[in-house]
Parts: structure tokens; C-alpha cells; sequence
């Protein structure tokens, strides 16, 4: 399976439209918006020493926002909720670089790169070291902690990914523009988080009625 | 006479010593300015050279820690879990595996450090400690400059806990942002700083906050202080500590920031100075035998001048004395000799002068005839008034009827000398001898206008002298003989009479015949003078009318006067008193003998007293040494005294003070001024050396002595030199105990001194002690029988035998030795002796031996001794054995040495003697515990003496000493003395 950068839009409206199956239809609301992110500073310097494998690639890999709510309840994930999606190391940048995913999920990372990869998180929501290994290889990591995993290769700097790993299956990783579309929530009043690896994380309090649409804009400070 | 010669060899002299002298002034100051050029330059690079080496080795411990630190700073990995770990307040785990990095790599004495983006310290791992959120080692500032400015590394150093660390500090991002800063560094450790330095040649500290955090093992208390105060200063700090110079100069660690400390280099300078202390001191020697050689061929020269000058002198006063016969020799062919040759021609000219002048001394009066020479009389004829005078001894015939003819004469001449001697000393001129009478004039040839006087005043001397003759005659029981004198005054025709061959000045007419009857008149002891001469002579004498007289030849009555005296009551008393000396006087006195060359003393000044009755007598006398000696052994100086030089310098200058009270009380004060009794490089001293009081029976047998002064153990002692000893004797260890030298002049047969020695001339020859341990007190009583002097003393004990110690160390007042000596004078070429000391010593202080408790402790010590001593003419052999066997401190068992001397010693030519000397010290019998005693010490010596005057000399010396130990004493050592007593 192969996935592109023009690919995550589509997955966002998959989720989108995956997302109400009907049978419940009635009896859930859907969050939508933008999450706007400050454009970051200029880089101060290039501390060159850090060099490694990432003197070809200049450009750092970045992530995407993550929204997701606090304080619903966990309930089974609507149907056709991947719980084992894939991080690939390929073209020597995680895709997708962002995921969320309901505790308990695995997530798979192989390694598509004729170059080894190295995948590791220092995240105190799942410490992991998946070592080197080399293309057509595969290692997986099974996350039970609520929490932010921010992964990173020990050969290219780079090389950023982050999994948000959230206690109940509403969550959505903003598309193109920060939009982002959380469907299928169960009535009720929650507290919304938005999410970002180099910027604040931001909180608001959304209310979500049944059959509705609710509009939440996000601005995320650094 | 003696003074001139003595001012032209001074003159000499002085022209050679100052020339020579002002080259080596010159050549030492040279030396010296380009000494101080250099050291400057070795400094300033051995400096240079030390920044550079501390660098070097500090880049290879950076590069090691580099590695250490390379996992935490320069993986993506590593930053985020930084950045993890600071976001989530969390550096335990991160801790954790520093260690064990720490661990790995070896560098478990690392300082590591880490700040978050901010700049504060959240983790510190330094010496094993860990602390979170504090900032120990004071890493902040670093941090904030790394952070907040443009670079990306900076350095520095900084103390924690006594340990200074070479800190690098490094600025951490990760993906671009930063995430803080890491610290990394290494403590500097002493090693480092010695290692440095054993290659550089120097000794170093890094110095913080007023105190050296490191420094090399080479760095003692006093050369620390003196690094530390060099910090701050611009200059080299030069520095002459424990015998080392040293030049040491500071400079910050980090130039922009120097409180974070300084690096402080001390050079020492021996090695820089060596060459020159060797060239000075070649400069000295060659300076001491230039001077010698300057003084000795100054001395040649200005005798090659001054002997013939003297010899001139000599015969110039002969001739003066009369004798005319004298010539010179001289060989020489320069100007002297030119001299010598006029000179006898003109004792030729002046002898044939003389040889007439004898002549017609002989014929006529010394008067007349010198007027005859000098041609001032008129030989014609003049009437003159005039007193005749004769005198006509009486009982001459029947006194001589019994002797030989020559015996006759002989008396006969005695007699007529005294009388003759008698008109000479009034003037008159004794114009012939008649027989057993003779015939004295006054007034003519020369004009006298109180001639009546003169002619009396020789009648009363002739009378008084004739006196003093009968008493001698008496006291050979030979008879005496009687004296007629008979005077008249009158008118009377002088001149030349006789044939053209042979012509006699005389008086003719009828005074001379008048007295001529009046000595007829006169009876034994009487003198008959005219009215004419009477009234002549005034009132001034005694006379007695004897009424007229009918004489032969003449018409008239004559009124004649007995004369008895002169008026003044005390004249003939004065002049018999002086008729004795009056006639030595004027029968030739005796001949001045010339003196011999000395320098001025205080006795010349006449300083001192003798009192009226001469039974209290005090004489001062005194003696100044200039004295120096180069030596090889600079690392331990001369024996302890002068540390790294090579040089010393002691001069010294002594005052005696010798007292006499009646015949049986003696007493001496000698004050000493030098660099004290250990002569130190900065140190000077004046003390009272000796002074004690000694009682001597009438015929010297016993002798009780109490006071301050040396030990008496020996018949000779190295610590009293004399004029006799060649030998300059230095201040070495072990030997203060040897016995050989002389300890008195040897005058002093019996080696101590008694009442009947003359303490002026010994003490002028040098005979009181030089160096030596400081002087004990005690008593002493001697016994002398004929040749055999037998002595015993107890004395306390002085501070150890090592010359470092008498200033650190007590005498020990109240622990005694028993001292004994006997001496015998076999010959007088051969004197034996024997001596015997039991009692305690006080064990050194110079190492510190730690085992050594100090100070007025002391331990038991037994010396034997015996020597003997040989002198025939100009030769002088010595010999001495001594036995030693001492307590060791915390040993059972004891120690032995022995020591044996040999000296010899000759004068060589007039003033010059040489003398050579060896001398060896055993250590015996030295178990296990004893090893570190074993200092066997051998020591040869030279020396020449030369004496400039009866009491100024030089004496140089040269010795080696080998050691059997790498302890001193050890090594090669010349000296020079030039002395002079006074």
C-alpha cells in the first residue's frame, strides 16, 4: 500500500465520510474547522555539526495538527476505525507524518527506503527504540497510553512524525489548510484539544448536538 | 727610612691591585648585565613555552571528554530526548545514562552540565554528585552567552570543591529550535601541571581566588606565596627563595575574563644562571690569583727598586755615622746601578776628605782643624783674650810605676779622654798634651765671649768626671788617681807656629804660662784660678781667696781663688747625674737598628694602659680577616651555608682585650664582628666571642680558667687558627671536632696560655679561633711540670655540629662534658698529646629528622684523641687519630667514627710557605640501624701563605672532599684570606 502527500486530504474526508454510517446516524453531531498554525520563526542558525544524513535534505519534516476530544466517553470505535495504520519511512520522511489513534492501536513502520531507518520516541507516552533495519522490513509498535509520541529517526534529523494517541476514537489530523472534520460524535458537551509539536497546545469547550454541526476555529500560538 | 720603601711597594701595590681590580670590576659587571639579559629572555620564553605546552595538553583531554559528550550533544536522538526530558521535568533517566556513558568512556571525573533554552542548569553531574536545578558549578553565564548571543561554543574554567575544571560549553538545538546547552568538562589535575613543567623546565600553579587550586609538587609554601602575589602584576616577580631564584609572572586563564583564574609560571633560574655563577666564579678565582700574582710580582718589583734603594739608604747612613769606607754593590745595570757607581765615587771623594780631616784631628783640635778646612782661620797671629785651662793628673807615676807600658798608655788615654771630652763639651779646644797634663783653650781660634765661664764650668766637669772614673776604678780595685787644675784669663797671641812642613795652632804668652804655675799650685781636686779669671766668670761660681802667691817667672804677687762650685745650688748634682750619659753621648752613641716591616697597630697609637705602678696592664689589639670562598657544592652551599651561590664572602673583623692584673690574674674579652657565627649571605653580627677571667700561681704550675671560651679538647684545635696554619678552615660539619692546628702561636710551648705569654704578639699573629661551634662556657684548671702540662675542664653543650643549626638551636646550659688533656714536650722539635671528652651532644636539626625529638635534648658522645706534632727548621709535620663513638637517638647500639689528620708544612722562601693536608673520617661499626650515618668523608688540601708584613698576609687554600654518602659535605673549594692584624 502506497500512500502519497496528496493522499492525507483524502484520508481526512474518508474519515469524514466514513464517519456517519447511518445506523446512528441521528444520534450524533460532527465537529468541524481549521486549526491556523503561527508560521515559525526563522530558523536563528544552522548548528552544522548536526549533520548526519540530513545535509541533502534541507527542509525539516513537519507535522500536522491533531484535534481530538477529552472527556467523552470512550465507547467502541465506529466501524471501519483503523486501529493498525502504517507510518512508512519513505523517500527518508515518515507518511503520514501525523496520526491519531485510540489507545490500544498498533502502528506499523516499514521501512520502504533502499537506506536503513532507525525509528525511536523519547515521548514519556511510549518510550521505544525500534532499531535499524533495512528496507522491506517492518517493526510495530503497540501504543496503551494516552499521550503524545513524537518519533524521530537516528539517522535523519529531519525525519519528524508524531502519534497522538487519544482515549476515545474522536479525533481528526488537520488536512490541507488546518481543516478538519470529527464526525459521529455523541451528543454532549467535551472539551476539544488542538495540537501541535511546535506550538501550544490549545483547549475550548465544544458543545456537540445531535444531528448538528459544530464550528470550532483554532489558532495555535508557538 | 722604612717609610719610603713601605710608600713606594704601597704605591706599587695599589696600582696593580687597582688595575686588576677595576677589570674584574669591569668584567663583572658585564657578566652580570648580560646575565640579567638573559634570564629575562629564558623567562619570557620558558613562560611562552609553558602557555603553549598547557594548551596542548589541555586540547588532548578536551578531545578525549569530546568523545564523552558526543552522544549527548550531536544526535537528533540525543536532543530530543533532552528536549524530552527538560519538557517533562524529567533528567533522572537521562542521568542514568550519563553515568553509565561516563563509566564507558572512562571520564567518570567529567563535569557535565545541562541548561535548558533559557540558560538555567537542570542537571549537574560533577565528582560522582548529582544535582537537579542548581548550578554548583556556576555554568549559567556560559549558558546565557551561548543562548542568547551568537556562538555556538564557548570555554571557560571553573572551581568546584578545590578542583578546577576546563569547561566547554556547547549550544544544543534540535530541528533548528534550540533546546539548550550542554557543559562539558575536565578537572586539571597536579600531574598535569607537572608533567608540563618536568618538559618545560618550570614549576606551575593555576591560581584562583588567592589560592594555587593546582600546582606542581615542586611548589613549597614560601614559592606559593610568591606565585600568588604575582597574579596582577605586569612584571616578572623575581624571587631568591631556599637557594633558588626564580622569576615567575601570572597570567589569566581566559585574557577577557581573568577572574576565572590565573596561570602562574615560576623559572627558576639556576640552570640559567649556572654558566654565569661558573663564570663568575672562574672570574673570581682567576681574580684571587690575579691579585695574588699581582701582589706577589709587586712585591718582587718594588724590592728589585727597594733593595737597592735600602742598600743606598743603609750605606748613605754609614757614611753619615762616619764611615767612609763603605761601598755598595749593586749588579744591576739600569739607573740604580748608574746610582750606585756615583755614590761610591763620591764615598771615595768623602773618605780621602776624612782621612785629612782624621789627621789633622789627630794634631790639632776637631775645632781648629775643621776651621783649618773650611780655611775660615787666619793662620797668621792675633792677640786674643783667652782663658787657658790646664789640668795635670796627679799620683800618675807612682800609680803606674808597677804596670806594663801599654797599660800606661792606655790608662793614660782613658784619663785624657774623659778630660778631653769635658773642654769639647764647654767649647774649648784641648790645644796639646803634655805628658800626663794637658792644655786646654777657650776663646780661640773661635771667638767665645764667656770663655772664663766655659774653661770653669770644664774644670768642675773634669773634676766630677774624674770622680765617676776613681769609682769605677775602685769597683775593679784599681787605685785612683788625683787631679790638679790651674786657670788663667788674659791677653795671649794665637796663630800657626811651628816650620812650613808642620805647623800647630797655639796660644803663647803669658796667661798660658801663668797657668801653667797655677796647676802646679793646685793640689789633688783643686782648682787655681787667676783674679783675672775670677772676675772673668762673675759671680756665678763659688770661690774661695787664697791670697797672693809668689810664682815662678813672675814679678808681681798673684791673687789666686780656689773654686769649689757653681753658685746654683743644684747644677754639679745635674751634671754628675748626667755625666755618664753626657760621655756615652759624646763617645758615640749606639747604632739605630733598622726595624722591620709592619703594618700600624693599635699599640703604635699608643692605645692602652699601663698603670704608675705597672701591675694593672690592658692591651688592645685586634685582627681583620676578608676572607672568601667559591665552591663547587652550590646545590647544599658551603656545607649548609650559602645555598645556590657558589660564593661566599665572610669577612671579619675581631677586637682583643687583654688584662693583667699583678702577676697572677689574667683576663680576655674578645668582641667578634661577621656574618654571625654561621655566616649567612644577608647577615651581620658583632658579640662577645670570648671572655673569661684565669688566676695562675707565682711560678705558672696551676692555672684555674672560668668563663666563655672554647673547648679545650686537643693540644691543637681546628678552630684556632693561627698565623702558623696555612689553612683556611672552612665551615664544615664533622670537622669542628678535629684537634689538629694550633690553637695559640707557637710561642706557647705548652699550647695554653700562660701567664708568662706575650698575649700582644700572639694576638697579633693570629692566634685566636675562626670558625667553630658557638663558643661553651665552663671551667678549666691546668698543671704544668716542666714538660708535661696536664689539664681538665667541664663545659656545656653547644647547639649541633651543623653550622645551620647554631641559630636554630640552643647550647644546652645545663648538661656538662668532662674534658681531658695531657701534653707532652718531648723536644722541643716534638710535641705529643692526648685527649679525652665524655659528655653529651645535641643530635642536627638540618634534615628534621623526624625520629630527632630537639632542642635541649641531647645524647651521650666519647672522643679520644691523640696527635702529635714536629717542627725542625722551616718544616712542620702533624698527625692526629680520633675515636668517636656516639649515642644514636632510638638505637641501643652506638656509633663509632674515626677521623685521622696528616699535615705538612715548609716555608718555601721569605714570606712563603706552602702546606698540604689530608684528612679522612670512618664510620665503623654501623649495624642495620646505622646506614644512614655512613658519611665517609675524604678531604685533600693545598695551600699557600705569603706574608706581606710581620703581622698582614694572604693565605689561599683549595680542597676536594669526596662523601661516601650523596650528603654534603662534598665537592671542590677555594678560598682566599687576606689579613691583617693590628
Amino acid at each position: 500500500m502506497k500512500h502519497t502527500s496528496t493522499a492525507l486530504a483524502f484520508v481526512g474526508s474518508a474519515v469524514l465520510l466514513v464517519g456517519p454510517p447511518g445506523v446512528r446516524a441521528q444520534a450524533t453531531g460532527t465537529i468541524t474547522g481549521t486549526v491556523t498554525l503561527e508560521p515559525p520563526p526563522p530558523p536563528r542558525r544552522s548548528a552544522s555539526r548536526y549533520a548526519g544524513g540530513s545535509q541533502r535534505i534541507q527542509i525539516m519534516q513537519q507535522t500536522q495538527a491533531v484535534v481530538f476530544l477529552r472527556g467523552a466517553p470512550a465507547g467502541a470505535p465506529p466501524s471501519g476505525y483503523d486501529d493498525n495504520p502504517q507510518m512508512v519511512q519513505q523517500d527518508s520522511l515518515f507518511v503520514p507524518s501525523t496520526i491519531a489513534l485510540m489507545v490500544g492501536g498498533t502502528v506499523d513502520f516499514p521501512n520502504s527506503d533502499p537506506i536503513f531507518h532507525n525509528v525511536f520516541s523519547y515521548s514519556s507516552a511510549k518510550r521505544f527504540d525500534l532499531g535499524r533495519y533495512p528496507q522491506g522490513e517492518s517493526r510495530s509498535v503497540t501504543f496503551d497510553q494516552a499521550g503524545i509520541v513524537e518519533v524521530g529517526c537516528e539517522v535523519h534529523d529531519h525525519m519528524a512524525g508524531a502519534i497522538v494517541v487519544t482515549e476515545n476514537p474522536w479525533h481528526a489530523v488537520a488536512g490541507e489548510g488546518g481543516t478538519f472534520v470529527i464526525g459521529g460524535v455523541p451528543p454532549g458537551e467535551y472539551t476539544l484539544v488542538a495540537w501541535h509539536a511546535e506550538h501550544d497546545q490549545e483547549e475550548r469547550t465544544v458543545t456537540v448536538e445531535a444531528g448538528g454541526t459544530t464550528r470550532i476555529e483554532v489558532e495555535l500560538r508557538r | 727610612m722604612i717609610r719610603v720603601r713601605e710608600s713606594f711597594r704601597a704605591k706599587l701595590l695599589s696600582a696593580f691591585l687597582a688595575t686588576v681590580g677595576l677589570l674584574l670590576v669591569v668584567t663583572f659587571a658585564v657578566v652580570r648585565t648580560v646575565t640579567e639579559r638573559q634570564v629575562e629572555d629564558v623567562a619570557e620564553r620558558t613562560v611562552q613555552r609553558a602557555g603553549n605546552l598547557f594548551e596542548a595538553r589541555n586540547q588532548v583531554r578536551r578531545e578525549a571528554v569530546t568523545v564523552l559528550s558526543r552522544p549527548f550533544t550531536e544526535t537528533p536522538r540525543a536532543m530530543q530526548r533532552l528536549r524530552q526530558a527538560l519538557r517533562d521535568n524529567d533528567l533522572e533517566y537521562l542521568a542514568g545514562e550519563l553515568v553509565y556513558e561516563m563509566d564507558l568512556q572512562a571520564q567518570e571525573d567529567a563535569l557535565v552540565v545541562f541548561t535548558n533554552d533559557e540558560g538555567r542548569p537542570a542537571l549537574t553531574m560533577v565528582a560522582g554528585e548529582v544535582y537537579f536545578e542548581s548550578d554548583p558549578a556556576g555554568i549559567q553565564p556560559m549558558a546565557e552567552q551561548l543562548l542568547f548571543g551568537d556562538s555556538l561554543e564557548t570555554r571557560g574554567y571553573r572551581v568546584l570543591d578545590g578542583t578546577m575544571y576546563d569547561v566547554r560549553a556547547t549550544y544544543l538545538e534540535y530541528r533548528r529550535q534550540p533546546v539548550g546547552t550542554a557543559a562539558i568538562g575536565f578537572p586539571i589535575r597536579a600531574e598535569d601541571i607537572e608533567e608540563i613543567g618536568e618538559v618545560g623546565g618550570f614549576e606551575g600553579c593555576l591560581a584562583h581566588d588567592g589560592t594555587c587550586v593546582v600546582s606542581s609538587a615542586g611548589v613549597y609554601p614560601e614559592l606559593e606565596e610568591a606565585m600568588l602575589a604575582s597574579v596582577g602584576r605586569t612584571r616578572p616577580l623575581r624571587m631568591d627563595s631556599g637557594g633558588m631564584e626564580w622569576s615567575i609572572r601570572a597570567e589569566p586563564l581566559v585574557p577577557s575574563r581573568p577572574g576565572e583564574g590565573h596561570r602562574v609560571v615560576a623559572v627558576p633560574l639556576g640552570t640559567v644562571l649556572a654558566p654565569f655563577d661558573s663564570i663568575l666564579r672562574a672570574l673570581f678565582l682567576g681574580g684571587a690569583l690575579a691579585l695574588t700574582l699581582a701582589v706577589a710580582f709587586g712585591v718582587r718589583l718594588s724590592r728589585s727598586l727597594t733593595d737597592p734603594v735600602r742598600v743606598l739608604v743603609d750605606a748613605s747612613g754609614r757614611v753619615a755615622a762616619g764611615d767612609y769606607e763603605t761601598e755598595v754593590s749593586i749588579e744591576s745595570r739600569d739607573e740604580l746601578g748608574t746610582l750606585a757607581s756615583a755614590f761610591n765615587d763620591m764615598t771615595k771623594g768623602l773618605l780621602m776628605r776624612e782621612q785629612y780631616r782624621s789627621v789633622l784631628n789627630k794634631v790639632v783640635s776637631q775645632d781648629i782643624a775643621e776651621e783649618l778646612m773650611r780655611g775660615d782661620v787666619e793662620l797668621g797671629g792675633e792677640t786674643r783674650d783667652v782663658t787657658v785651662l790646664f789640668a795635670d793628673i796627679r799620683g800618675f807615676t807612682s800609680l803606674t810605676e808597677a804596670m806594663v807600658p801599654h797599660d800606661v798608655i792606655a790608662l793614660l788615654n782613658e784619663c785624657m779622654e774623659y778630660l778631653a771630652s769635658a773642654v769639647d763639651r764647654e767649647g774649648g779646644v784641648v790645644d796639646k798634651f803634655i805628658g800626663d797634663e794637658i792644655m786646654a783653650v777657650f776663646g780661640a781660634p773661635v771667638r767665645q765671649e764667656d770663655h772664663a765661664v766655659r774653661a770653669l764650668r770644664a774644670a768642675l766637669l773634669m773634676r766630677d768626671c774624674l770622680v765617676d772614673f776613681n769609682r769605677r776604678r775602685t769597683e775593679r780595685g784599681e787605685g785612683v788617681v788625683g787631679l790638679g787644675i790651674g786657670i788663667a784669663t788674659g791677653r795671649a797671641v794665637a796663630g800657626n807656629m811651628g816650620s812650613r812642613d808642620r805647623m800647630n795652632y797655639t796660644v803663647l804668652g803669658r796667661t798660658v804660662n801663668l797657668a801653667a804655675r797655677l796647676t802646679s799650685e793646685a793640689a789633688a781636686g783643686e782648682i787655681i784660678v787667676s783674679d783675672a779669671t775670677r772676675e772673668a766668670a762673675g759671680v756665678d761660681f763659688v770661690a774661695t781667696p787664697l791670697g797672693g802667691r809668689e810664682l815662678k817667672g813672675f814679678s808681681e804677687r798673684v791673687e789666686v781663688y780656689s773654686v769649689e762650685r757653681l753658685a746654683t745650688g743644684t747644677g754639679p748634682r745635674l751634671v754628675r747625674a748626667l755625666a755618664p750619659l753626657i760621655l756615652a753621648t759624646a763617645l758615640g752613641g749606639p747604632a739605630a737598628a733598622p726595624a722591620a716591616a709592619q703594618l700600624p697597630t693599635l699599640a703604635d697609637a699608643g692605645i692602652g694602659y699601663l698603670s704608675r705602678d705597672g701591675s694593672v696592664q690592658l692591651d688592645l689589639s685586634g685582627r681583620l680577616d676578608l676572607e672568601s670562598y667559591v665552591f663547587s657544592n652550590e646545590e647544599d652551599g658551603l656545607y649548609g651555608l650559602a645555598f645556590g651561590s657558589g660564593f661566599l664572602f665572610a669577612p671579619r673583623v675581631r677586637l682583643f682585650l687583654d688584662t693583667f692584673f699583678g702577676d697572677h690574674v689574667y683576663g680576655l674579652v674578645e668582641w667578634r664582628g661577621d656574618r654571625g657565627e654561621a655566616p649567612t649571605a644577608d647577615f651581620w653580627e658583632a658579640r662577645v666571642e670570648q671572655a673569661f677571667l684565669r688566676v695562675t700561681t707565682g711560678d705558672g704550675t696551676v692555672s684555674l680558667q672560668g668563663g666563655i671560651f672554647a673547648s679545650p679538647f686537643g693540644s691543637y684545635t681546628q678552630r684556632h687558627l693561627t698565623v702558623t696554619d696555612p689553612f683556611l678552615r672552612p665551615p664544615l660539619p664533622y670537622d669542628y671536632r678535629t684537634v689538629i692546628s694550633r690553637r695559640f702561636a707557637p710561642r706557647d710551648e705548652s699550647a695554653f696560655l700562660r701567664w708568662q705569654d706575650n698575649p700582644e704578639e700572639w694576638r697579633r699573629d693570629g692566634a685566636p679561633p675562626v670558625w667553630g661551634v658557638p663558643y661553651q662556657w665552663g671551667g678549666m684548671a691546668t698543671v704544668t711540670v716542666s714538660r708535661v702540662a696536664v689539664r681538665i675542664a667541664a663545659m656545656n653543650t653547644p647547639p649541633s655540629s651543623e653550622p645551620l643549626d647554631w641559630y636554630e638551636l640552643d647550647r644546652v646550659d645545663d648538661a656538662f662534658s668532662w674534658i681531658a688533656g695531657l701534653q707532652v714536650r718531648v723536644s722541643p722539635e716534638l710535641n705529643l698529646g692526648a685527649s679525652y671528652n665524655n659528655g653529651p651532644y645535641v643530635p642536627t636539626d638540618v634534615d628534621n629528622a623526624p625520629a630527632f625529638p630537639l632542642s635541649g635534648t641531647t645524647y651521650d658522645q666519647e672522643i679520644w684523641a691523640v696527635d702529635a706534632s714536629f717542627a725542625r727548621g722551616p718544616v712542620m709535620l702533624r698527625a692526629e687519630f680520633l675515636h668517636d663513638a656516639w649515642d644514636v637517638p632510638n638505637l641501643d647500639e652506638r656509633a663509632v667514627d674515626v677521623g685521622y689528620t696528616f699535615e705538612a708544612q715548609t716555608d718555601v722562601a721569605a714570606g712563603w710557605s706552602v702546606a698540604a693536608r689530608y684528612g679522612r673520617l670512618d664510620f665503623r661499626e654501623l649495624g642495620p640501624g646505622l646506614r644512614a650515618w655512613d658519611y665517609d668523608v675524604d678531604r685533600i688540601e693545598a695551600a699557600v701563605a705569603y706574608r706581606i708584613a710581620i703581622n698582614a698576609g694572604v693565605v689561599t687554600t683549595y680542597s676536594t672532599t669526596t662523601n661516601g654518602s650523596a650528603s654534603e659535605p662534598r665537592g671542590h673549594l677555594g678560598g682566599v684570606r687576606l689579613w691583617w692584624g693590628f
